[in-house]
């Protein structure tokens, strides 16, 4: 199977691409001025327009992270599955941390997974469990305060934590999520009978309830 | 040749295709009002939700009788507008010029309402003058050619679209106000109260509403209580002060330019009280006085298809984002 990934939840952008056997990618610097360009990204993991036909999945980070480059990633993949009448597959970028890990445990790991945002200084958190190489959310994704986060890790010592949203763990555990792991969590999770419709691949919004009402003013 | 057109720059989705040769061949247009409505006014987050959701649809709506292979080009607005709005559209626009293999054209918003009237009506070339008002911009631009454009007045402070949005949350009428204030104003009497003309005789083309919107407010403060009859009263007699000082304005630029055709462009354009007012200057002033049909007097992907046709194979940078919350008409370039 064919795939292309991008990733942009995160303070970098990445691509990657699956073709056969050849697994390529590259991550590029990104920020709300100075944003990279797909088009040129992708040729340089040797993807060009023409090529597009031959991918036969494509994924995205659909966060949780910045909304514009999720959305702007999202929007600019739903135009390019829709034309190539192909699946799109949005993957958590939380379950793409722990899933990057995950080879390393055994079933039954319990895997926390937190990112901080460099953005808006915000901590994203969810856990899973480790089932025959695939991992089971425990809960929703959720953004949480600094003293909610340190009682988890306090108290659940015995358990696996991944993602740069720890302030104690190694740096090989910090390791953010990025397109070439995204290819390999989508291979895991693709199943022949689900849809993937491009138009409900959408980014996931933590915030939803920041804008008041005018009822409720 | 075909243009897909792409309309983000705001809350609504729309895109359009572009026939050379048959004109508008396809349309949609996706309206957030109500989602906005909610809150009194357009929240811009919520607004790139939105058009990331509802963008496949618009497309599959606007193109459902159209060969995709048979599209030549695609145009987009790239500003000025909401930047996370405007995004979404450009990413659309990226990935499907990618897909296609065909040439991105960036173009502004401002200028698809200049040069909407065109496609509707082949006989209008420029110069003519475009009164446009809306909920965002009021100016009043002389387009001399197309690219090359002149602004020779407009709001020193709120838009006249955004002074009647605020007008109808002072009379407690839903969001946009711009309808309902309208609708309300049938039935009151336009000389109830005399408010302000702000500008109206000023030695310039610049116009100024804020000071209008003002005097609504300790009007409706000084009343207190009221009744129906004196809310439509109200703004009857608001809508005809900024009326008054969009036509008088509009005299003075004939006057002043020469020009012979006049276009009204943008969602304030679809005020039957403004056109008919305007409209009068054909007999007083002799002169052409042109609208766009209602449904392209607010935003809409046919005036963005019709604008990429015209700026066809324009020389477009591919290694970077086009989009610009701010965009001047005087940037353009023919």
């Amino acid at each position: 199977m064919n795939i292309l990934a991008i990733d942009s939840t995160g303070n970098k952008t990445s691509v990657a691409s699956k073709i056969g056997d050849d697994l390529l990618s590259l991550g590029v610097s990104h920020n709300r001025k100075d944003r990279p360009d797909w088009q040129d990204l992708l040729e340089r993991i040797n993807v060009s327009s023409d090529d597009l036909q031959n991918i036969d999945l494509f994924t995205f980070g659909q966060g949780p992270g910045s909304y514009t480059s999720i959305r702007s990633v999202a929007t600019f993949l739903k135009a390019i599955a829709l034309i190539h009448q192909k699946p799109l597959m949005p993957l958590s970028n939380l379950e793409c941390i722990a899933y990057g890990h995950s080879l390393l445990y055994k079933n039954d790991s319990i895997i926390h997974s937190a990112i901080s945002s460099d953005i808006d200084s915000e901590i994203y958190y969810s856990s899973y469990e480790l089932k025959n190489s695939l991992l089971t959310p425990l809960n929703h994704e959720a953004i949480l305060a600094r003293d909610d986060l340190d009682s988890i890790f306090a108290s659940k010592r015995d358990d696996i934590f991944v993602g740069n949203g720890w302030t104690d763990l190694p740096d090989s555990k910090k390791k953010t999520s990025d397109a070439s792991t995204m290819i390999e969590l989508a291979m895991a999770r693709y199943s022949a009978s689900e849809e993937y419709n491009p138009n409900d691949a959408n980014p996931v919004y933590l915030k939803d309830t920041s804008y008041k009402k005018l009822n409720d003013q | 040749m075909k243009t897909l057109g792409i309309e983000t720059s705001c809350d609504e989705t729309a895109i359009a295709v572009y026939d050379s040769v048959e004109g508008i061949i396809g349309e949609s247009v996706f309206s957030q009002i109500k989602m906005h409505a909610e809150y009194g006014g357009v929240v811009p987050e919520l607004a790139s939700r939105d058009h990331c959701k509802k963008i496949i649809q618009v497309f599959k709506d606007a193109t459902k009788s159209v060969d995709l292979k048979s599209i030549d080009q695609i145009a987009y607005t790239a500003g000025p507008g909401l930047l996370g709005a405007l995004l979404i559209g450009e990413s659309f626009a990226k990935g499907l010029a990618l897909s296609l293999n065909i040439p991105l054209i960036p173009v502004n918003h401002l200028e698809g309402h200049l040069v909407s009237p065109s496609m509707e009506f082949k006989d209008i070339k420029p110069p003519y003058i475009c009164l446009l008002v809306s909920g965002g911009h009021s100016m009043i631009v002389d387009v001399k050619a197309m690219g090359e454009y002149e602004i020779l007045g407009q709001s020193v402070d709120d838009a006249i679209g955004e002074a009647f949005d605020k007008v109808g949350k002072l009379l407690d009428l839903p969001y946009p106000g711009g309808p309902h204030i309208e609708k309300i104003a049938q039935n009151g009497n336009p000389f109830a109260y005399d408010f302000p003309r702000p500008m109206m005789h000023s030695n310039n083309l610049d116009l100024s509403f804020s000071g209008l919107k003002t005097a609504v407010l300790y009007k409706v403060k000084e009343i207190n209580l009221i009744d129906k009859q004196t809310k439509a009263d109200i703004a009857a007699s608001f809508q005809q002060a900024a009326i008054d000082v969009l036509n008088k304005k509009i005299i003075k630029t004939i006057s002043q330019t020469g020009r012979e055709n006049i276009i009204i462009a943008g969602g304030v354009a679809a005020n039957k009280k403004l056109r008919s007012s305007i409209k009068e200057l054909e007999l007083k002033m002799g002169v052409n006085v042109y609208y766009p049909d209602l449904k392209y007097c607010g935003d809409n992907g046919a005036m963005i298809s019709f604008l990429g046709a015209l700026r066809s194979r324009a020389e477009v940078n591919p290694l970077r984002s086009h989009v610009r919350a701010r965009w001047p008409l005087t940037e353009l370039s023919k």
